[in-house]
């Protein structure tokens, strides 16, 4: 497959292995974060970790869009998909993520009528073959699935969908690095950026990372190779005193990124003064709303919801996950209470989750040796 | 979309998609497009430029954001 065979070379992946292996410096210990869930799950399923110096570590960060929805956003979620009438349609993950009172599944088991869909657009497709019923679309995600929003509700309103609203939990990535890199618990030496993200914001928003923060940041694909090399290319910056932005998946995300999803976007969103993520506490100028222009399609507006914050269960430690501060399997209930099966935390619900990813791919393999 | 037998299903909001355009309905702003396993669905092609039958898309939650043929391989 194009694109794809060509960067799961494992002649070659050897080959950047060593190449990283001869970059480290005796007795300095790297501690690089990559943004993405899609890289973690990359990271575990391809046993990536295992190539890697001993001295080289990768922390997970927040993006995973599931992961860092709180609960009492899924008990808002939960109370309109109870409203009589109303049809909730979420991506397949949502459904499974705790709420103070169970998951969007189980409400459904209780009779809700929740329907998963894989695009925003099959939500308002189910709208016009329902007219006579109130469908709502749970929107989560980052940068990547904010156009796909942006465009239904655009298309919404141009067709005169009036059954059709949107539970906007859309969330933007900088604000949680900025925030991450505020934080004293967390010392790092470089990032491995979000390839998909950058297709859509481009290069320049994460400017500021080498610029105020003096921490290199590689934009890298989703492939071994990709993310071996992306590895590979911030060790480069560190030994030759280098700290800028790179981008190592040119074949798909232009440096500009997709203007016109940044104008959809900035024409049916606006930011939230402030947002709750999950670990993170509240975010400022973090997550996104319908803009006026579009708040007849507002179901936050349309139908009542609890809007209660609910801390996270005790047991959880899915915010020190989030923050890279704890790894997976030191969470006190991972792989026992916590499991894909019966998650606690959301980071064991998603594939893209860190706990998910490690649970699946990496719990065999804890201690590393050097390559 | 189909399920990855290693996890399940793959319908995180944020996972990003190959997928080779089939038919082109350039009035409505939609493609039929067929992913790697086969798959068909319905992608809004708005936000790309030049989409025709065989341009290969990188498609999130059912919107494609950039078209893969127009960049050579980094």
């Amino acid at each position: 497959m194009r694109f794809v065979d060509e960067f799961r070379d494992a002649e070659l992946g050897r080959v950047v292995a060593t190449e990283i292996l001869s970059a480290v410096e005796p007795g300095r210990h790297y501690k690089f974060m990559e943004v993405c869930g899609g890289h973690t799950h990359s990271i575990y399923k391809y046993g990536i970790d295992d190539l890697l110096p001993a001295n080289v570590e990768l922390v997970h960060g927040p993006g995973c869009p599931v992961c860092v929805i709180p609960m009492g956003r899924v008990d808002d979620g939960i109370a309109i998909a109870r409203e009589p009438g109303v049809i909730f349609t979420c991506f397949g993950d949502m459904m499974r993520i705790p709420g103070s009172d169970g998951s969007l599944l189980e409400a459904k088991a209780e009779g809700a009528d929740i329907r998963m869909v894989y695009s925003p657009l099959d939500a308002l497709r189910i709208a016009k073959d329902n007219p006579d019923r109130e469908v709502v679309f749970f929107a989560i995600g980052f940068e990547t699935t904010a156009p796909s929003t942006a465009l239904t509700l655009k298309r919404a309103k141009a067709e005169g969908v009036k059954n059709f609203s949107c539970m906007c939990s859309h969330v933007t990535i900088v604000p949680p690095l900025r925030a991450l890199l505020e934080s004293p618990d967390l010392r790092l030496d470089g990032f491995i950026g979000p390839g998909h993200v950058a297709t859509v914001v481009g290069a320049r928003p994460f400017r500021f990372i080498p610029a105020d923060y003096g921490k290199p940041l590689v934009i890298a694909g989703f492939e071994p190779l990709d993310i071996l090399q992306a590895i590979r290319m911030i060790l480069a910056q560190l030994s030759e005193d280098r700290c800028e932005i790179e981008n190592q998946y040119a074949r798909v995300v232009p440096y500009e990124g997709n203007n016109r999803a940044l104008a959809v976007m900035a024409e049916v969103f606006e930011l939230r003064p402030h947002f709750e993520w999950r670990g993170l506490g509240f975010i400022s100028h973090s997550g996104l709303k319908l803009s006026d222009a579009y708040s007849e399609l507002d179901a936050e507006l349309r139908f009542s919801t609890p809007g209660i914050r609910v801390a996270d269960p005790k047991a959880c430690q899915c915010g020190e996950v989030l923050k890279g501060v704890i790894k997976p399997w030191e969470c006190k209930v991972f792989g026992t209470a916590c499991t894909p099966e019966r998650p606690i935390g959301t980071c064991m619900v998603s594939s893209e989750g860190a706990c998910a990813a490690y649970y699946n791919f990496g719990r065999f393999a804890r201690e590393r040796e050097v390559v | 979309m189909s399920c990855d037998a290693a996890t399940h299903c793959v319908t995180c909001a944020d996972e990003g998609i190959r997928m080779r355009v089939m038919r082109v309905n350039h009035e409505s702003g939609l493609a039929l497009c067929a992913a790697d396993d086969g798959a068909h669905s319905t992608v809004d092609i708005a936000l790309v430029d030049a989409v025709n039958p065989g341009t290969e898309l990188l498609v999130h939650a059912g919107v494609a954001l950039v078209t893969l043929t127009e960049t050579a391989p980094a």
